[in-house]
Formats: C-alpha cells, sequence, structure tokens
C-alpha cells in the first residue's frame, strides 16, 4: 500500500505511448504509411518497457526517462545506422552512433526535398523514429515523473498541429483513439490526495467512458443539424482518407461551400496537360438545376478501340499524347476522360456510352485504380469548327429535341434576345459560341463568386442581374443562349485539370471540380467552351481562345512541347484559391478537419469538465473508511457548519463541540447519540494515542458516526425549517 | 529498552490514591481543582510546584493541605532576606564531645519542603534551594547528601509586595515543572470556606491519606505511562510556537518540553489511563510553559500575559491526528521496499 504512494504511476506510461504513437496518424497526409510504422512501434515499445521496468523498480523521476533514452538509442542503432558500405552497426559504438546521426541528418535532407506525402526511407524512418520516441520520453517524464499529464497532452498535440494548420484529413479514429489513451494516462497520473488512494482504473475507465458518451452526443449537436446522422460516420472505418463524388445536383441557387483539397486524381502525361476531365454530361435544366436520368449500362467496351461521338478521320497522325492515370480518392461509376478522341488501355467492366461520351461502369473507381489514355488533345482547331457550319446547314445536328429545349421557368425571350444580340456579327455556329463565351468571361460585364444570392424560379435571370455566379451559373447561362441560337448544347461535370507537381505529373484536387457547356458541331462532335472567367479558370481551350486560335500552332507543340496559350504550368497560380465550381465536391465522408476541430474542442471541454468532476469527486472521502481517523473526518466533514470542530480540538474537546452545535439548533443530542459520539470520541483517541490503538470495530465506529451523524442532520434541517416557518410568519 | 506500560491494577492504584488526597485536599480548600489537579500531578511527576499570588488566598495552605494528607516529612522554611543558604541545607556543627563534626540537616531534607515567599531571601539562599531541587541532593562541606523520596518543592511568592524582594531570575523560574495560581475563591467556595474555617483550622483535621511509599509508587506509575509520537508531535509543536510567538521575549526551553511530558503522564496516570491524551497536554500547558515565558515589553503594554499568550497558542496549535503521525515511519518502510 505504501509502496503505491510513492512510486510514480508507471500504469499511466503505456498510455502516453499509444497516445504518442497514434499521433503518427496525425502526420498520414504528409508521409506515406507502411512498414516503417511498425519499426517505430518496436523501438516506442522497447523504451515503454523499459520506463515501466525503471519505474518499478526505481523511484527516481529521471533514472527511468534517462534509461529509456539510452536503450532507444542502442535499439536505433543497428536498426538505422549504416556504415558507408551499407553494412549496419549490430553494437552501439562510437561509430554507430555517428552514423546513427548521419541517419538522422539524411533525414532532415530528405524531408527538405521530397513532396508530401513523402515515401518511405531509411534516413526519414531514423529521423521520425528519433523524433517520436524524444516526444515520447518528454510527455511520458512530464506525465508522470511529474504527475503533469494535462501538460503533457500539449506534448502529444503537436504531431496533429500539421493536420490542423494544412486542413488535411486524418483518420477520426486515430485521434479519438489518441484522446482516449491521454484521458486515461490522465486519470492515472493524478496527484493522489492523501496519498494512500491507488489510482482507480476502473474509475479512470469510466470517467473516459462518460466522457466520450458525452462527446458522441453532444458533438453531432455542435456541428450543426447534422444529429445522429454523424455517429456512423464518426465510427467508419478507419480510412485515412475519404473518398470524392462529384454532386450531379447542379443547383443553380445554391452557394459553393466547400475548398477541398483532397487528391482525387493523380496523372502523369508528357505533353500539355488536357483542358479538362469530363465525367458527366448532363441534358435536362428545369430552370433552377440540371437533372440526369439513369441510363442503362451500354454495350461497347471501353478498350474496344477509339471512342468519341463522331468519326474520327485523321486519328493515326502524330498529336496523339498518352495520359497514365491514376485515382486516388474517387469514388464514381463514370471514369474521368479528356473532351477528345481518346482510347482506353485499362481493366474492368467499363464500357463507352457514345450518346452522353461518358465511359462508365456499375462499380465506382476505386483508389489505386489505374488506366491509360491515348488522346489528340487538339483534335479540333477554330479553323476546323468554322468548317463545319456547311454540315450545321446540311442539317447534321442531333435530332433529340432535349439538346434544344429551354425550361418554361426561364425567361426565354431574354436569353434569346441577349443571345441574338450579342451573336448580331457572327457568321458561324463557332463564332456565336465564342462571342457568348467572350461575353461571359469578360471581368466588366461580370464576377465570380462562389456565393450567390439565393432566388426564386428563373436563376438565369437572377444570374444575368446579379452578374455574379461560380461555373454551374456561367455554363448553364452560356448552354441555355446556346440552345435559344438553336445550337444543342449540354452541361458537362467533371474537373479541371489540377496542378503540376512535377514536370509531367500532374494531381487534380476535390476543388478542381467543374462544370462547363458542350456544344455540337457535326463532325468534330461535343466541343467544350469554358464561359467561367479566368480567374478561376485561366485561359480557355486553345480553339476556343480568340486570341491564339489564329496563331499558327509550332510543330514541337505538336509533338508534346508547351503550347503559347496553354502553359505547362498549373492554370491556377498556388495562391488563387482553387475553387472553380461546382457545389460540387461532395465527400462521402463528413468533413474532418472542421470535425476534428468541434470534436476536439467538444472533448477538451468535456474532458476538462470530466477531469474537474473526477478530482472534485475524489476529494470527498468515498467507499469504505479505512480507519477510525477516517471515520472521525467524514464525520466532521458531513456535520452541520456549527458542529464542525476546529483542528486545535481533541477528539473530547470536539464532542463536546459538536454537543454545544447541537444546543445551538435548540434540540441537543439524545442520550442514545451522546453515548455513541463518547464512545466515538475515546475510539478515536485510543486510535490516535493508545498505545494497541482502538478495540472498535469499523462497522461499530461507522454506526455510532452515522447515528450522530444522522440526528445532526435532522436537528439542522428542522431548525432550518423552523427558521423558514418564522420567517413566513 | 522502554519500560512496561504499567497495568490495570497499578493504574488503578494511582487513581484512587490520587483521589484521595485531592478529596482531602478539598476539605481544606474548595473550589481549586485545577490548582489541585496541577499540584498533584507535578508531584507524581518528581517536578516542583511554583504558587504566585497574592496573599491569604491559600497557597501555603494548599501546599500544607498536600503534605498533610500523605503521611511523610515536612519541611517549612519561612525565606527571608537574612535566612542564610546553611538554614536552607542544614549546618555541620562540632560536637566537641564526639571530637567530631556532625551534620544537622536543613529543613530541605524532607518529602515535602514548603518554601514560603522564596523572593524575599537573597539570590545566595535561592540557589542552594534551587540547586538542591534540581540535583535532589545537597553538598555540604564536600560531602553530598542524598534527598528524600519523593521530594516536592512547593515554593510561594508574592507578586504585590515588591520592596525588598529578590524576583526569581527567569533562569531558576525554569526550574519548576509548574507554577499554578490559586486566584480568589468564587463567592460559594468562600462561603464553604468561612463555614469550615468557624471557630478551628481545618488544616488540624486533614489525616494522612497516603503514605511515601505509595506515592512513590505512584511516580513511578507515571513515569511508564505511554506518549504516542502524535502526542510528542504536539509538545514540540506547542513548545517550538512560544519560540515563533511574536508577543514573546523568551520561549520555552526543551526542558519545558520534557516536564510538560511528564506531567501530562502524570495526568493520564491519575486518570487510570495508560496513554497521554493531547487533553493531558492543553490542561497542563498554561501552568507548565507560563511561568517561564518573557512577555514584550509591546505584548505586556498591550495588557497580555503568558498565561493569555499561551492559551492562545495552544487554540492555534493543530491537535496531531493518527494520520499525520503515521507518514513518517510510512516514509521510511517505502524506502526498504524493492
Amino acid at each position: 500500500m505504501a509502496a503505491h504512494a510513492s512510486r510514480t504511476p508507471w500504469q499511466a506510461t503505456p498510455f502516453i505511448a499509444i497516445a504518442t504513437f497514434l499521433g503518427l496518424y496525425g502526420l498520414s497526409t504528409m508521409l506515406e504509411m507502411g512498414p516503417w510504422v511498425r519499426t517505430v512501434a518496436v523501438v516506442l515499445l522497447v523504451a515503454t518497457a523499459t520506463l515501466v521496468i525503471t519505474r518499478l523498480l526505481s523511484r527516481s523521476r529521471v533514472l527511468p526517462t534517462l534509461l529509456a533514452a539510452l536503450v532507444s538509442v542502442v535499439v536505433m542503432i543497428p536498426l538505422f545506422a549504416r556504415r558507408e558500405d551499407g553494412s549496419a552497426h549490430l553494437l552501439p559504438t562510437p561509430g554507430g552512433l555517428g552514423d546513427l546521426g548521419a541517419a538522422m541528418r539524411g533525414g532532415v535532407e530528405y524531408a527538405a526535398v521530397t513532396i508530401a506525402p513523402a515515401p518511405e526511407a531509411l534516413p526519414l524512418t531514423a529521423l521520425i523514429t528519433a523524433v517520436t520516441v524524444a516526444l515520447f520520453l518528454v510527455a511520458e517524464h512530464l506525465a508522470v515523473s511529474w504527475r503533469a499529464a494535462a501538460t503533457a497532452g500539449l506534448l502529444l498535440l503537436i504531431p496533429w498541429l500539421p493536420a490542423v494548420i494544412f486542413q488535411h484529413r486524418i483518420s477520426t479514429g486515430a485521434l479519438i483513439a489518441a484522446i482516449i489513451a491521454w484521458l486515461l494516462a490522465l486519470a492515472l497520473a493524478r496527484r493522489v490526495a492523501g496519498s494512500e488512494r491507488r489510482p482507480a482504473v476502473a474509475g479512470a475507465l469510466t470517467a473516459t467512458a462518460a466522457t466520450m458518451g458525452g462527446v458522441l452526443l453532444v458533438a453531432p449537436t455542435a456541428l450543426g443539424g447534422l444529429g445522429w446522422g454523424m455517429i456512423p460516420r464518426i465510427d467508419a472505418p478507419a480510412s485515412l482518407e475519404t473518398a470524392t463524388r462529384l454532386n450531379l445536383d447542379l443547383d443553380l441557387r445554391t452557394s459553393l461551400t466547400t475548398n477541398s483539397t483532397t487528391p482525387v486524381m493523380v496523372y502523369t502525361t508528357e505533353g500539355p496537360k488536357p483542358d479538362a476531365f469530363k465525367l458527366y454530361a448532363l441534358t435536362d435544366f428545369d430552370g433552377v438545376k440540371w437533372s440526369r436520368e439513369e441510363a442503362p449500362l451500354p454495350g461497347i467496351a471501353a478498350g474496344s478501340g477509339l471512342l468519341w461521338p463522331e468519326p474520327v478521320e485523321s486519328w493515326n497522325d502524330q498529336r496523339r499524347q498518352r495520359i497514365d492515370m491514376q485515382v486516388l480518392n474517387l469514388q464514381e461509376t463514370n471514369l474521368p476522360l479528356p473532351p477528345s478522341p481518346r482510347t482506353l488501355d485499362l481493366e474492368g467492366p467499363w464500357f463507352y456510352d457514345s450518346e452522353r461520351d461518358e465511359v462508365v461502369s456499375d462499380e465506382a473507381t476505386a483508389r489505386e485504380m489505374q488506366y491509360s489514355i491515348v488522346t489528340d488533345p487538339r483534335f479540333v482547331s477554330d479553323r476546323d469548327l468554322r468548317e463545319t457550319q456547311e454540315r450545321i446547314d446540311g442539317g447534321e445536328d442531333p435530332t433529340d429535341p432535349r439538346y434544344l429545349s429551354i425550361s418554361p421557368a426561364i425567361d426565354a425571350s431574354r436569353v434569346e434576345s441577349l443571345a441574338t444580340e450579342l451573336t448580331s456579327e457572327a457568321e458561324t455556329r463557332y463564332d456565336q459560341a465564342i462571342a457568348i463565351q467572350q461575353f461571359l468571361r469578360d471581368p466588366l460585364q461580370f464576377t465570380y463568386d462562389t456565393s450567390v444570392s439565393p432566388s426564386g424560379g428563373d436563376a438565369i435571370s437572377t444570374f444575368l442581374d446579379d452578374r455574379s455566379g461560380y461555373c454551374v451559373q456561367f455554363a448553364t447561362t452560356m448552354v441555355m443562349m446556346a440552345r435559344s441560337l438553336d445550337i444543342p448544347a449540354r452541361m458537362s461535370v467533371g474537373f479541371l485539370a489540377g496542378s503540376a507537381t512535377d514536370a509531367d505529373t500532374f494531381v487534380i484536387q476535390g476543388g478542381d471540380a467543374h462544370a462547363w457547356p458542350e456544344l455540337w458541331f457535326p463532325g468534330a462532335g461535343w466541343v467544350r467552351f469554358e464561359p467561367t472567367p479566368a480567374v478561376q479558370t485561366g485561359a480557355p481551350p486553345e480553339y476556343a481562345d480568340p486570341f491564339t486560335s489564329n496563331a499558327p500552332i509550332p510543330e514541337d507543340v505538336l509533338n508534346g512541347g508547351a503550347a503559347p496559350g496553354q502553359p505547362l504550368q498549373p492554370q491556377l497560380p498556388e495562391d488563387v484559391p482553387n475553387t472553380t465550381g461546382i457545389p460540387a465536391v461532395e465527400d462521402q465522408g463528413p468533413e474532418i478537419p472542421i470535425l476534428v476541430f468541434v470534436l476536439a474542442g467538444a472533448v477538451l471541454v468535456l474532458g476538462g469538465l470530466g477531469a474537474w468532476w473526477w478530482m472534485h469527486r475524489s476529494r470527498r472521502p468515498h467507499g469504505a473508511p479505512k480507519d477510525a481517523e477516517d471515520v472521525w473526518s467524514r464525520l466532521r466533514e458531513s456535520l452541520p457548519e456549527p458542529m464542525r470542530w476546529s483542528s486545535d480540538l481533541t477528539p473530547h474537546e470536539a464532542a463536546q463541540h459538536v454537543e454545544a452545535g447541537m444546543r445551538e439548533f435548540d434540540t441537543g443530542l439524545s442520550g442514545q447519540a451522546r453515548e455513541d459520539l463518547t464512545r466515538l470520541a475515546n475510539a478515536v483517541a485510543d486510535h490516535r494515542y493508545a498505545p494497541d490503538g482502538t478495540l472498535a470495530s469499523l462497522d461499530t465506529l461507522s454506526e455510532w458516526a452515522a447515528a450522530v451523524d444522522a440526528e445532526a442532520q435532522s436537528a439542522e434541517s428542522d431548525s432550518a425549517r423552523a427558521q423558514r416557518s418564522g420567517a413566513g410568519r | 529498552m522502554t519500560p512496561p506500560l504499567p497495568t490495570d491494577a497499578e493504574l488503578s492504584d494511582v487513581a484512587e490514591v490520587t483521589s484521595r488526597i485531592r478529596a482531602s485536599i478539598s476539605t481544606v480548600l474548595s473550589g481549586l481543582d485545577q490548582a489541585i489537579s496541577a499540584t498533584l500531578a507535578t508531584a507524581l511527576a518528581q517536578g516542583h510546584l511554583l504558587m504566585e499570588d497574592v496573599p491569604g488566598v491559600g497557597k501555603t495552605t494548599l501546599a500544607r493541605a498536600f503534605a498533610a494528607s500523605v503521611d511523610c516529612t515536612v519541611g517549612r522554611i519561612q525565606f527571608t532576606p537574612d535566612l542564610l543558604p546553611s538554614d536552607v541545607t542544614g549546618v555541620s556543627i562540632y560536637r566537641s564531645d564526639e571530637h567530631r563534626f556532625e551534620f544537622r540537616p536543613g529543613p530541605i531534607f524532607a518529602n515535602v519542603v514548603i518554601a514560603d515567599e522564596i523572593n524575599r531571601a537573597s539570590p545566595k539562599t535561592q540557589s542552594a534551594l534551587l540547586e538542591s531541587m534540581q540535583e535532589g541532593s545537597v553538598t555540604v562541606d564536600g560531602a553530598t547528601r542524598q534527598l528524600p523520596a519523593p521530594f516536592l518543592v512547593v515554593a510561594t511568592q508574592n507578586p504585590v509586595e515588591m520592596e525588598g524582594t529578590y524576583p526569581l531570575p527567569e533562569a531558576q523560574r525554569d526550574r519548576f515543572m509548574a507554577q499554578v495560581s490559586v486566584g480568589y475563591p468564587e463567592a460559594r467556595a468562600e462561603m464553604a470556606m468561612l463555614d469550615s474555617h468557624d471557630g478551628h483550622d481545618p488544616l488540624k483535621d486533614v489525616r494522612p491519606v497516603a503514605d511515601a511509599e505509595t506515592l512513590l509508587a505512584a511516580i513511578n506509575v507515571a513515569r511508564r505511562i505511554y506518549a504516542a509520537p502524535a502526542i510528542k508531535q504536539y509538545i514540540v509543536d506547542l513548545v517550538s510556537a512560544t519560540r515563533d510567538e511574536s508577543g514573546l521575549r523568551l520561549g520555552a526551553s526543551p526542558r519545558a518540553s520534557l516536564q510538560l511530558l511528564a506531567a501530562a503522564k502524570a495526568r493520564a496516570a491519575m486518570a487510570a489511563r495508560n496513554h497521554v491524551l493531547p487533553d493531558d497536554v492543553k490542561a497542563l500547558a498554561v501552568p507548565v510553559l507560563a511561568h517561564r515565558l518573557i512577555v514584550s515589553t509591546e505584548a505586556r503594554l498591550a495588557g497580555r500575559t503568558a498565561q493569555q499568550i499561551t492559551r492562545e497558542i495552544v487554540s492555534a496549535t493543530a491537535v496531531p491526528s493518527a494520520a499525520r503521525d503515521a507518514a513518517a515511519p510510512r516514509e521510511a518502510a517505502v524506502v526498504r521496499a524493492p
């Protein structure tokens, strides 16, 4: 018993280790998780075991930490220290120590030049292991040696800071587990008043469970109306990333709130990056939002050849470009494709829908799915498109009336008159499209704004009045104007081409989601235009750019170099918010960074309250009394104020004090209670001062105390009642 | 080697004897329970008693009543300025018939010595008495003579009549275990006194109720009373508080701690208890400590007395509980555990 009192609370050590280890998951967007996690775990385990054993054997505060640090270094040398010939050091020699230091310096250099998420490398693992173990040792030292687990919690937060600062996605499960581990350590390492009580593991578990329960109940409410729907999401499997889906419910009345940085796809290509990647085509617009009918799975296998709605003549020339796509966090039944003729090399049951120009499947894209595309990015040119005018005049447009339908909910005459006025000088369909596009792109006319004022029925008129909106408003307006000019048009949803991370590697983020109009040109097919202002989308497609399209295309560009109007650099400078469009990206998982903030806040508040409650509670005596002294001090605590004796009174004097206090309540003690009190005082005096202690059993003592207490309490309440009724009169 | 704890029979003997003495004294002096208790405790603790009070309240009577209640030798010295040390200790007289000096013991060779108005004697004579009190023996002409046991000096002094007195120095006061103030009796006690003194001296009716042997046995029992570490801690707390008290120029000495413990043990024995309670210490704190303290000038001008300050210290000092006491040995045990 006594040994427990002064031994450091080693039980908390493993929980600090767990919390530290889980902190690695806070870095999961910066480091690629891999076998190195096991290495860190092993070193942490060794350090933990050393600490626990040392703490069991020694009461020193510093020795266990020093010993664990030493053991960790000794373990790390064979793991990480490498001679110049690459062989490992097995013994902790000075040379091994030097090579360990070199490995860590290498880790620092490696971290400085690597782009997140950093792939595994031995020096990096050495660095992470060293930092993690150091963090653990300091946090453990604080929490266990000095019983300052709350302060140690600040240290344990450090690995989570990058995720908070950079709004990275992290595993909710890992975070919650880390918090639980920390709370347990907090409960186990708390200062024990009276120094005799053992840290109550059961109590700690109860407090933790209560706190977490509170968080699960309160956090969804705090998130604002999400309600119970949140809970299963929180408990969702700890996939490190949540998948992204495009929101096809393009509603012109809703503001754009999401600015997701989730990497959706990554691709490599040698040539210029494509304009965009299309996933869906939408045809039906009801005046407010776009809708889409589910179509049966088409019969054309996606890998079977050239995929384009129109026959392509010059496919075998040199302008083809290969794009290797890799899905990261995208769950779609449609495959992202460049809006130009292409062939696909992919596995799985994917089929081509030529009407919609989509590659679809009944399975969704999955993480790590790879496919490659060969496409002709310069399939159309402004000249080709102008030349299609003859075939347009010849009536080769698609016959489906939906491509020309304008919802009665919108002011068709206003759209038509505006479109006619804009295109009064246009001779061809292409010139009409360019005129509309340039009108919408004109920064003097329209401003890009992700928040739109809610409106009633006619969203197009609202947009034309407000002159501000985001891609959906711009694209929809262009589609409607084109249809008013009898140009078959529809909406396309997909992603912009993303930003470059490397000379030929590009990453598409959730925020790159976009919508644009497609206009029909016989022979060329559905052609993408870009009416959304350049501030979000950069330059329009080369064929649709009136300022570059007349210039001859240099030969080297055609062979894979950079085009002047279409720099290889990402369209979006880093400092421009890369929310391009669509209200668009809807994550299947919850918005974890916000959730983390709210959860962490709730956990901290509730944890604090829980800890306060727990400590407050633990100050009061609980459980069975230990000895006569305990019975006596509890009686003192529970008695009403006038009867509580001060510490300078001996037990017998205290008994007299209690009797005097009872007389203040006009009652006095009954004979039995007075006898009990005297016997109790005698027993306490014997316990304290007699050579053999008291002979009375604890139960007897407790009975006596209870009898006295009961009488005192009833006397007090009687007196209070009497006073109240006296005042009432 | 700790002496064995007193048995219940021994304790009840002590309690019986002391209550008989107390009853006997009470027939002479009524309403002086506190003073009588302190006197008895001092006697059992082998200390000496100083009585300081105004004349005529029964200082000497109390001492004589105690002496009369115990069947033992009584010496009485009336201190005067011309009293010589040899008048206290005794002198060697040349016996011409036997051609040798013969020691004629002074009044101090008695079980109970009543030293009346001790502050009237010269410091030289006072020291002779106080040395004997301390040593328990008298050295005259190079020969050391043991004083009888039990040996109790009850000295009285008169605080008002300051002319021609030699107040006891602090060092000398420290040698008295306790100082008792008799004080004026309550009205009822004074009435009773008038009745009892009506026509005769009640002191003459006092018959011995104990003898020296019994008293010695009781002293032996009192010495073996158990004092818990908590009690010792309490005494140390109290005594060291007097040393830190701002109202005091001089605090209590370590001898005060020893004597307070001894007196508390005696009081416990009188209650037939084999262990000391803080109640014993509290009851004796003022008699045992107050006369040793020197009140600072500021405090004296503020009207505070040593007795008052001692009472304040007692009420400001926490009574030790077992938990606090147990902490120390438990810590020691921890160090040895693996």
